[in-house]
């Protein structure tokens, strides 16, 4: 009997473990902010402040029990994996933010006012969607003058004066995320051989390819939340299609179980497609 | 016909929930917490004690405070709404629990009469927002950062 009730609580258990599956969480980068043609590595190197700011903003989301994606290692990583040089890091920032597999990435500006009544540091926190590059919280930070030269001491004042509020701002847009479903940019495209075109009729209902599409994306985009910037005979360029975070049975759901959607509606209509993922964006293109 | 007036009001009043007002004002404003000055009322000191502390959390949790750390309320919903949703949590909180996130609190004017006769108490209420807002995600009251 005992042994009938301990299996029946361990199949319980395992019923329960099953029936929860945990949210992939978005993954966030927080970087320095550089000026066009600053090298990215030596601005984190030889400013001390700089660090301090961002290890602030680093612990401002760590209080919240959120871990962040590390800069700095990536930053090394990328510099080994790519063997790249000083001469060549200028865009070394797009780089890293592309190649980190962050969803979404804080920049974090740090400006130092010294003078006679005191010295105070400014700090402008802005977070980014990487995939939309639409911008989903900005705060000023201000130390306030004091008389001291512990300019790191004056940024994290900075920081911790608007951390929070930062981090709720950036909470609203991911709440609005769960509701309404996360943004990816989809572009749609041919193989240079391929013989088809935007306007080819497709299907028993010979519509042509692109309205097809786009039927499509309405039936699947959630919510039909879904923005077309711009069609031509060889490109269609969906630059915000909103997918949700879990499927209907309750699994995780994400831009590759998207493309795996559309390549079964291409094969509803004879087609064959090749699809590729990077930074949120699905691209497709037909054979 | 006054009398079934009279009791209409009354029923008209009781079912319609006015919105709070908090007697509070910021004193201090850390990281972590915040110092609120509260006035409480009651018929006793421990009685108006205990409203200033509520009055201090329920304005960090509904209300939020411009100009220091923590501008936006906790919680971002109607207070009536939430406190019905999650009955059993906020019972235990305001039966007691809520002291759990009280650092400090400091009597600045003691137990009397006011100019209106009424017996109030006002005190410095210091209001660890953070771990508040840690239980608060506990207990699933609002969303963890993140998805």
């Amino acid at each position: 009997m005992n042994r009938i009730l301990v299996s029946f609580l361990m199949l319980f258990a395992c019923g329960l473990s099953w029936s929860q599956t945990a949210t992939v969480q978005p993954k966030i980068m927080v970087i320095p902010y550089t000026k066009q043609g600053d090298d990215i590595s030596q601005v984190l190197e030889n400013d001390v402040n700089k660090r301090i700011v961002l290890t602030k903003i680093r612990e401002a989301f760590d209080s919240r029990g959120f871990t962040t994606v590390d800069f700095t290692a990536k930053l090394k990583s990328v510099s080994r994996a790519e063997g790249l040089s000083n001469d060549s890091q200028s865009d070394l920032k797009t780089m890293i933010i592309q190649q980190s597999g962050a969803d979404f990435y804080v920049e974090a500006e740090i400006d130092i006012l010294l003078s006679s009544s005191g010295n105070s540091v400014k700090t402008i926190l802005t977070a980014y969607d990487i995939s939309t590059g639409n911008s989903l919280s900005n705060k000023v930070g201000d130390s306030g003058k004091f008389y001291t030269d512990d300019i790191g001491k004056l940024g994290s004042k900075a920081v911790e004066q608007v951390a929070d509020d930062f981090l709720n701002v950036l909470q609203a847009k991911f709440t609005d995320i769960v509701n309404n479903g996360r943004s990816i940019n989809i572009e749609i495209g041919f193989e240079e051989t391929s013989a088809l075109t935007m306007s080819s009729e497709i299907g028993s209902d010979a519509l042509p390819l692109s309205d097809q599409i786009e039927l499509w994306m309405g039936d699947h985009a959630h919510q039909n939340n879904y923005h077309i910037q711009g069609t031509t005979d060889k490109k269609m360029i969906f630059d915000d299609v909103r997918i949700p975070l879990k499927d209907n049975n309750g699994n995780n759901y994400n831009i590759n179980k998207f493309g795996l959607e559309f390549l079964k509606f291409a094969r509803t209509l004879g087609l064959q497609i090749s699809r590729s993922t990077a930074n949120n964006t699905l691209i497709i293109n037909f054979k | 016909m006054r009398v079934f007036f009279i009791l209409c009001i009354m029923l008209f009043g009781h079912l319609i929930k006015m919105p709070a007002q908090y007697k509070v004002t910021v004193i201090n404003s850390t990281y972590e917490s915040l110092t609120l000055r509260a006035v409480g009322y009651g018929k006793k000191a421990a009685l108006a004690v205990e409203n200033a502390e509520l009055s201090a959390l329920n304005a960090v949790l509904f209300v939020g405070h411009a100009g220091t750390a923590f501008p936006q309320p906790l919680i971002n919903e109607d207070r009536n709404f939430i406190e019905s949703k999650h009955k059993s949590v906020f019972d235990d909180f305001y039966g007691g629990q809520y002291r759990d996130y009280i650092g400090t609190s400091v009597i600045v004017t003691p137990f009397g009469k006011n100019e209106l006769k009424q017996k109030c108490i006002t005190i410095d209420v210091s209001v660890r927002v953070k771990a508040l807002r840690t239980y608060l995600e506990n207990k699933g009251i609002i969303r963890k950062f993140g998805f």
